[in-house]
């Protein structure tokens, strides 16, 4: 279990605050989806809160330690990261891509220890990738690579999993796998930063939800007291009916987003 | 392929590449005499032929490839693209510039200037590849840039040879600069060998953290990866063992693509478990080529580095045409 807070975080990029004095919590053991517009700074934000980027001002800092003392391999065992994007340069078998998560535990590839190749098949059985262990990835499907780059945060055994649109691309069932994995593992004792783009998909499966607008964080909170027609409106520029965690979108605001 | 079987094949030919390498020569010498020589057992005329000329002239070899093997697979795991290599990237051309530069005008400083001034061209080449990699994503623009450094580099040997002060001394260095391994002895092995060592310690380290790449910079960080100790890393390493090998031989091209292009399938195409077999595939690959330009017919004995050019860039384009198909 695993807390982390953010406090006044800030990224600028050429004198542009792609983040302007954002702070959160992720509480242990919860699943939290990050909401947002294209160009909120969701993505910035993520790779501030992994310790990919360092940013302009702010702290953040895991069950009280900052984040900026840990070495890459301290904070690689304490987070796992999904980016955006699911390149595999060289056509690896998916057993070595999802091995490459034991990075930090000293994995020389091609040769695994005991606990490590445990945990490898755990991951890729939790994945459901145990018939496709050893083909190569350029032979997979959009939907199985996803799930492969999942296999991998996970066997990393972090307790944070910080993922960016892990679901984007993907066909409602695949996505559905997708969350349900996240949903899983949170289960079993991890928390969860989701950056999601089909609202309705969050709000089925958050425990609270974040919502980002122009590089702010404007709302923190469960679902159902987050979750509103008029945030919707406000945040996306859409119009939409919310009951409890059922949303169904109607279509686009008159007035743009934000404005 | 398991690792272990890969990498005692690629020994044991490797080994039996050098041993060939010493039968064969101007003057015939059967197996006997080979050997008895190789333990210093031989009569002071094979003795010599042997420990003077064929050894160290196949192991320059060898070394030569295994310098650029290693350095080919290194920079392409970290660059992420299989057209990376010590010569098209410039870095070969760079490294023979300022070794030519000494050679020409102030050669007799000390014996390392030669080792030195490769060493430190090759360097400032792959410091500005890394540089360029760092701020362009495209992999297009940074092989660009490597024909421009490459271009550049011939262009500024052009002028030198122009300015010569000794013109007595150009075929030499334009010998030296097709890329050979003649006449090599254990003494110019011995002035490069520590940059080699150095180059191959570096890039042996920074191996795990290759492997980490296939997912990109991003992702390989967020597994626990220092891109920036790793880029270090690998420039030194690349262009100390690249430096060296040009020292030794001048600038032979293309081994370093080809080398790590056909080991890659035999190790699950993982950069770090390529790196040992490429590195002794390059080296099998120049002792056989150099085995076949000594036993080539005519008067004058065809270079080294002509000849591997010769085999390595029509390779070359065949794997950038199918890069290009299959993408």
């Amino acid at each position: 279990m695993i807390d982390l807070e953010a406090i006044g975080i800030t990224v600028e990029q050429d004198g542009k605050a792609l983040v302007d004095n954002a702070s959160l919590t992720l509480p242990a053991g919860s699943l939290t989806a990050l909401l947002g517009p294209n160009g909120a700074g969701k993505t910035s934000l993520l790779q501030v809160l992994t310790g990919l980027r360092h940013p302009s001002s702010g702290t953040v800092s895991l069950d009280g330690q900052p984040l900026s003392r840990l070495t890459a391999i301290e904070r690689a065992r304490k987070i796992a990261y999904l980016p955006q994007t699911r390149a595999v340069v060289w056509p690896v078998k998916v057993r070595e891509v999802v091995a490459l998560g034991r990075f930090a535990h000293g994995i020389v590839t091609g040769r695994l220890s005991g606990e490590d190749a445990l945990a490898v098949d755990r991951a890729l059985n939790a994945c459901d990738l145990d018939a496709l262990a050893n083909r190569s990835c350029d032979s997979l499907s959009g939907g199985e690579l996803a799930r492969v780059h999942c296999a991998r945060a996970f066997a990393a055994d972090a307790p944070l999993l910080i993922a960016d649109e892990p679901t984007s691309a993907l066909d409602p069932r695949h996505a559905f796998d997708i969350m349900t994995l996240v949903q899983a593992f949170v289960r079993a004792g991890g928390s969860a930063l989701v950056v999601l783009h089909d609202i309705a998909l969050a709000a089925r499966y958050a425990d609270q939800l974040l919502w980002m607008q122009h590089g702010r964080i404007v709302s923190q909170g469960s679902v159902t007291d987050t979750l509103t027609p008029a945030r919707l409106a406000d945040v996306f520029g859409v119009s939409a009916q919310v009951d409890g965690r059922k949303v169904t979108l109607q279509g686009a605001t008159e007035l743009g987003a934000g404005s | 392929m398991r690792d272990p079987a890969l990498n005692l094949g690629l020994a044991a030919s490797s080994l039996s590449a050098l041993a060939a390498a010493c039968l064969f020569g101007s003057t015939p010498m059967d197996v006997g005499r080979v050997f008895a020589a190789l333990l210093g057992q031989g009569s002071a005329v094979d003795n010599a032929i042997i420990w003077q000329i064929r050894l160290p002239r196949a192991l320059s070899a060898f070394l030569v490839g295994a310098a650029l093997g290693a350095s080919g697979a290194a920079l392409q795991g970290l660059l992420r693209n299989p057209l990376a290599e010590p010569g098209v990237l410039g870095v070969s051309a760079s490294a023979a510039l300022c070794a030519s530069g000494v050679l020409l005008w102030g050669g007799s400083v000390s014996a390392w200037s030669v080792p030195v001034a490769s060493v430190i061209g090759a360097l400032i080449a792959t410091a500005i590849i890394a540089i360029v990699a760092w701020r362009t994503h495209s992999i297009l623009t940074l092989i660009l840039v490597g024909v421009g450094l490459s271009s550049l580099a011939g262009a500024l040997m052009s002028l030198m040879l122009n300015l010569a002060p000794h013109p007595f001394s150009l075929t030499d260095l334009f010998n030296w600069t097709l890329g050979s391994v003649a006449n090599r002895s254990f003494m110019d092995i011995a002035q490069v060998s520590p940059f080699l060592v150095l180059g191959a310690v570096l890039l042996a380290v920074s191996g795990r953290s290759l492997s980490a790449l296939t997912l990109g910079e991003a992702t390989a960080a967020s597994v626990g990866v220092n891109l920036v100790r790793l880029r270090v890393l690998i420039v030194l390493g690349a262009g100390l063992a690249t430096g060296a090998s040009v020292a030794l031989a001048g600038a032979i091209g293309f081994v370093g693509i080809v080398a790590p292009h056909l080991i890659r399938p035999l190790c699950g195409h993982d950069p770090a478990r390529s790196l040992l077999p490429a590195a002794m595939m390059a080296g099998l690959l120049l002792v056989i080529a150099d085995i076949g330009v000594r036993l080539m017919p005519g008067v004058f004995e065809l270079k080294l580095g002509v000849l591997a050019a010769l085999i390595g860039a029509p390779l070359f384009m065949l794997i950038v045409l199918r890069r290009s198909s299959s993408a």
